[in-house]
């Protein structure tokens, strides 16, 4: 970048170090509750109750993992958040691109009408509660499906690939139209294996979207059994009542370290998918800026 | 905003039946995403009539009474209305207020980074928090701020202070909101900025130094009337949203003791709705939080056509 070394003046070099002095900071602090967090979650219940820990596990010990593990629900709640996203993904960009290939294309007579149609209900917020009651009276409540398919779509990723698929030429999609594709087979066979990066980039939005998601299923799941990890880790962290099911009593685990462990387990996931995210999204965050 | 009609479209023309004959296919993908708008966007939208009734769950909305604007009339002679509408300002002004110059300045500081590799540590630690939940957010701060065990009070009571229970502080938990607001967002945030930041020509700068304009005002007389546009635009698409604080985040601080300071409409909806089964007083609500938020959003969209000559929606 800086080929031609221009001698810098004072000020300049006194801006610089301020400046990445003060960035070092933001980027410390914003890191610094993970540490904690993970000190305190490796550490035994005599140093975490007594307010020792900081930035360092005291006590080396994973009994805290282990007890989050063992805990039949959270084991549950994993289970069911995780099939909840990879189901909920793969249905969601199915449905996604069927959705936008035709939005994308001019021989498609609704267009303009289904774009207005997706944009009306993207501005105005619905109010919950009939919602919430069309859901219980169309079945989707307490049930697994609940959690998925109320969400399933979303206009802003349908809008980003609705964008990507109108850059792809018309003479690919003619020429597949000689060779004898129907619609679908265009999409599936030629489309598709060219929209590798937006896929991702609208999978892993999705993904992240069901992970974390925690107002549908705390309207529509009651049952205890279905509990997904934000609803424990919610319960968790707010009621002491939950975790004294969690048999702390016999191991001898601190509260304030098994709240951080579940917390962190349920982080872990996106943490890992992280790298990903970040390339991806903010090429999404781009074309997303494209309005529709 | 609407893009031109493109002249080929326009000359042949066909009806619709001729076209879903000729395009079977297409029409037939673009159905289930149809049904699904209709069934899961509209119909909630169509049971918001729910407001003018008094709802009875077993009778459903053939056999409820309509009940005209009782509902709307019972929420703004309540107290709470005040309590519910004041939070829900005060916090919306601290977003608009604190929250989001931040990042703002954020991505200037990050621009005038030369080292390519500090910058994207930096990056990489300020934008994780954005994909965590605010489930999981308020559970870190919850930890972190215990009176007992949270690392902050160990370090008052190191320094010898007393320590203090700051999610139960009706003085402190607007703040911490916002300390969590600017946490999470703050470098995803800084995005739009940065991207806006990389796209002006550098021979403006160069031209600027030769001048003897120094870092500072080339900061100020380039790089931030550059990207003015882009600011004003995300400030109104923000004061658009003014309304929409945020059940996640609101319900992941909240507690009873803290209620009083940070119950918005959202969580004041949920309390009602679902936790007291009145439908159709919640419903009110919600449509009075989902009305004046859209006046919001126009009134932010007019303003933004007349001074950017962009529109934000």
């Amino acid at each position: 970048m800086n080929k031609t070394k221009i001698r810098r003046s004072l000020p300049d070099r006194i801006f610089n170090a301020f400046n990445l002095i003060v960035l070092g900071l933001i980027g410390l602090i914003a890191v610094l509750p993970y540490i904690n967090m993970l000190a305190v979650s490796l550490s035994s219940s005599g140093p975490v109750d007594s307010g020792m820990v900081s930035f360092l596990p005291i006590e080396l010990t994973f009994e805290n993992y282990k007890t989050v593990f063992l805990d039949k629900s959270i084991l549950k709640s994993i289970g069911v958040s995780a099939l909840m996203t990879v189901v909920g993904t793969a249905l969601s960009l199915l449905l996604t691109v069927m959705f936008a290939y035709p939005l994308s294309r001019e021989e498609f007579k609704l267009r303009k009408f289904c774009n207005i149609m997706i944009l009306i209900v993207f501005i105005f917020n619905a109010p919950i509660i009939p919602w919430y009651l069309t859901m219980r009276a169309y079945g989707l409540y307490d049930n697994f499906w609940a959690l998925i398919v109320p969400s399933v779509l979303s206009t802003y990723n349908i809008i980003i690939v609705r964008s990507f698929f109108t850059e792809v030429s018309p003479a690919l999609i003619d020429a597949a139209k000689v060779d004898g594709c129907g619609e679908m087979r265009t999409l599936m066979q030629i489309i598709l294996p060219i929209s590798k990066a937006v896929m991702a980039t609208v999978g892993l939005m999705y993904g992240v979207g069901y992970w974390n998601s925690y107002t549908t299923p705390l309207y529509l799941i009651n049952e205890r059994s279905l509990y997904t990890l934000q609803l424990r880790i919610k319960s968790i962290v707010l009621d002491s009542n939950a975790i004294e099911s969690m048999n702390l009593v016999s191991t001898g685990t601190s509260t304030q370290a098994l709240k951080m462990t579940a917390i962190i387990v349920a982080a872990v996931p996106v943490l890992c998918v992280y790298p990903f995210l970040q390339k991806h999204f903010v090429k999404g965050m781009t074309i997303g800026s494209v309005k529709g | 905003m609407s893009k031109k009609r493109s002249p080929v479209a326009g000359t042949k023309k066909e009806s619709l039946w001729q076209s879903i004959c000729k395009h079977k296919g297409l029409y037939f993908m673009a159905l289930p995403g149809f049904i699904w708008f209709i069934l899961f966007k509209y119909i909630p939208l169509a049971g918001s009539v729910i407001a003018f009734m008094d709802y009875d769950i077993y009778k459903g909305i053939g056999g409820s009474k309509f009940a005209g604007l009782k509902h709307f009339e019972h929420f703004f002679k309540f107290p709470e209305f005040g309590e519910v509408f004041r939070n829900t300002a005060i916090l919306g002004a601290y977003e608009v207020l604190i929250v989001f110059p931040i990042p703002i300045v954020l991505a200037i500081l990050m621009n005038e980074v030369r080292n390519a590799k500090y910058k994207k540590a930096v990056q990489t630690a300020v934008y994780v928090p954005h994909f965590l939940s605010w489930v999981i957010i308020g559970g870190i701060f919850t930890t972190l701020l215990s009176p007992n065990t949270g690392v902050i009070n160990n370090f008052r009571q190191m320094l010898g202070l007393d320590s203090i229970y700051y999610m139960a502080s009706e003085k402190h938990i607007r703040g911490i909101l916002v300390i969590a607001s600017i946490w999470k967002e703050m470098g995803w945030s800084s995005i739009v900025y940065l991207a806006a930041i990389a796209g002006i020509d550098p021979a403006l700068y160069e031209a600027a130094e030769i001048d003897g304009a120094n870092r500072f005002r080339r900061m100020l007389n380039i790089t931030l009337p550059t990207i003015l546009p882009i600011i004003m635009t995300m400030l109104l698409l923000k004061v658009g949203n003014f309304m929409e604080i945020g059940f996640e985040k609101t319900n992941s601080f909240m507690n009873s003791m803290n209620q009083g300071r940070i119950d918005v409409f959202d969580t004041f909806v949920y309390r009602y709705g679902l936790q007291n089964l009145q439908y159709s007083y919640a419903t009110a609500v919600g449509l009075f939080k989902s009305i004046v938020g859209i006046i919001l959003l126009f009134i932010s969209n007019a303003i933004s056509r007349k001074t950017t000559d962009q529109s934000i929606i």
